[in-house]
């Protein structure tokens, strides 16, 4: 293979391991923006927190999956508990009202994990051995096979949830048409308030794949939350799969850039994918895969 | 089933629309509402379906409902189609149908078939998103997603608005044979002559309150309709 094709090759699947994480984030920012139209800006904290949660309980000595279930299910609470004190009641409030919210709730939790984590960077303990495959020249780690095969996992799952389980259609129809909704006995709070749980857990996910790669700081998760906006502003704000799709495209797109124009590098590479949302929303409004919903009367 | 309704009141805020409100449907009765724009009718079905507050006494055969909550009201049977349909446009028209059941898989596709049975236009149209069906196939998806519930009372608010004149006739047959299933229907309906054909009880309502109630036919032949129709817009 020459040479070129392997570098070019190397930096696409490099950009897909990458892309897993915004993804997974993206898929986050999707799940709270569909049910309650709310971008909560405060997810990458959430996850933060929950890292930290992980590490410091494997820190304790506790075995490093059930570290790792135990910082999922507090996420869940976390993610539910802040739709149910301090989302419900701005549900019919301007749009700001909640973004400033889910800012304040950022600043909060990034303040809570310096008071409690202060001082040195940690590391968090290594999901998997790490082992290098090799194909064609490519090289694959066993920590991006690992991200990939949880990002697959996430789609199916939730393409599984959302088109055959009753609670993920009556979560769609929740959203879809909330007023309706009640009228066949559906009660939109708890569907939107399981609904943040799960973005929750997603976000926390996204951290604890990151987070064996990179040294724990307070700041480690706010360029996801950018990335994972990008991705989600993307692929369509109102359909996860078009989250997932976003996320791989902004990993893959900022990996290239960075490698082939020298005045990206490293240091502007976000650039990259801030220009791709910015020229695909000049020609779809809605992302990529985002809809708008026909209605014929 | 029986739903007893007395003295009930219901509103907005601190106002009051409709008072004093009584009425009976009874298993496979069709009562027509009727009553100018404003008159209050659609706040009757509002309250019955527990989305507003209200007052007075809800009887489910001899159990009060009054303080029951939205979702068991819809538990117990009583199932509200609203004006303007409000199906789920995004879902496909299965997926309407499908958000509508807790009960068993089997359950489901045996009221499924009922369903499409009714409505066989449905199973044309399936895996198309609600939101691109016809007005009068979202009507039919509307009120099939209704008989997914197994309702006992079911509550119709305007379902023939802004169709067509030989769908319309199609739709009332279907009301009627709801009803022959034994299903109460308590019927809103603009077109008056339409819904006096095929109700059994018909209530004239003005102003909030009830003014006149009996058989089609003496609400029909009393001029009374004209008089409520008149007064409101006077």
């Amino acid at each position: 293979m020459p040479a070129e094709l392997q570098v070019f090759l190397q930096q696409v699947v490099d950009g897909i391991a990458n892309g897993s994480l915004y993804a997974a984030m993206a898929v986050a920012i999707v799940l709270v923006h569909r049910t309650t139209g709310v971008v909560n800006f405060a997810l990458g904290e959430m996850a933060l927190l929950c890292i930290f949660l992980a590490w410091q309980l494997a820190a304790w000595g506790a075995p490093l999956p059930l570290a790792i279930i135990a910082a999922l299910a507090f996420a869940f609470v976390l993610g539910a508990g802040i739709e149910r004190v301090l989302m419900r009641p701005l549900r019919n409030k301007p749009p700001l009202a909640s973004a400033v919210v889910a800012l304040g709730v950022f600043l909060v939790l990034n303040q809570i994990c310096a008071l409690i984590w202060p001082g040195a960077q940690r590391e968090f303990p290594a999901l998997v051995p790490a082992l290098n495959f090799e194909l064609a020249g490519v090289r694959v780690g066993s920590e991006t096979l690992l991200l990939i095969a949880v990002l697959a996992g996430q789609a199916a799952a939730l393409w599984w949830f959302f088109r055959h389980t009753r609670l993920g259609l009556r979560m769609r129809a929740a959203s879809d048409n909330p007023e309706s909704a009640v009228y066949i006995g559906i009660e939109p709070n708890r569907l939107f308030t399981l609904g943040w749980g799960l973005s929750a857990i997603f976000a926390a996910m996204a951290g604890i794949l990151l987070a064996p790669s990179i040294l724990l700081t307070t700041g480690m998760m706010f360029p996801i939350l950018i990335y994972g906006l990008c991705a989600a502003t993307l692929g369509g704000l109102n359909n996860p799969f078009g989250a997932i799709a976003g996320g791989i495209l902004v990993g893959v797109t900022e990996n290239l850039a960075s490698t082939y124009l020298p005045f990206i590098g490293s240091d502007l590479r976000i650039a990259a994918p801030l220009i791709l949302v910015f020229i695909a929303l000049l020609f779809r409004p809605h992302g990529l895969f985002g809809t708008v919903q026909a209605e014929r009367v | 089933m029986r739903l007893v309704v007395s003295d009930l009141s219901a509103g907005y805020g601190n106002s009051r629309v409709v008072h004093d409100i009584a009425l009976t449907v009874g298993p496979g009765e069709i009562v027509a509402l009727l009553g100018a724009n404003g008159a209050g009718k659609t706040t009757i079905l509002r309250a019955l379906s527990g989305i507003i507050p209200r007052a007075g006494s809800v009887l489910l055969d001899d159990r009060e409902m009054i303080d029951v909550s939205a979702r068991d009201i819809v538990r117990a049977g009583v199932i509200h189609v609203p004006q303007g349909r409000g199906t789920f446009g995004g879902l496909t028209v299965g997926e309407n149908l499908s958000a509508t059941q807790t009960g068993s898989a089997a359950r489901e596709h045996a009221l499924r078939d009922k369903a499409c049975r009714l409505f066989p236009i449905l199973r044309e149209r399936w895996t198309q998103p609600a939101g691109e069906l016809s007005g009068g196939e979202q009507q039919m998806l509307a009120v099939a997603r209704a008989l997914m519930l197994e309702p006992r009372i079911l509550m119709l608010d305007e379902p023939s608005l802004g169709l067509a004149p030989l769908i319309r006739i199609e739709l009332f047959e279907t009301i009627r044979a709801i009803a022959a299933d034994g299903i109460g229907v308590l019927l809103i309906e603009q077109n008056a002559d339409l819904s006096l054909k095929i109700a059994s009880q018909a209530l004239l309502l003005s102003h909030g309150r009830i003014v006149a109630s009996g058989r089609p036919d003496e609400i029909a032949g009393s001029g009374t309709i004209e008089e409520a129709y008149l007064n409101h817009a006077g």
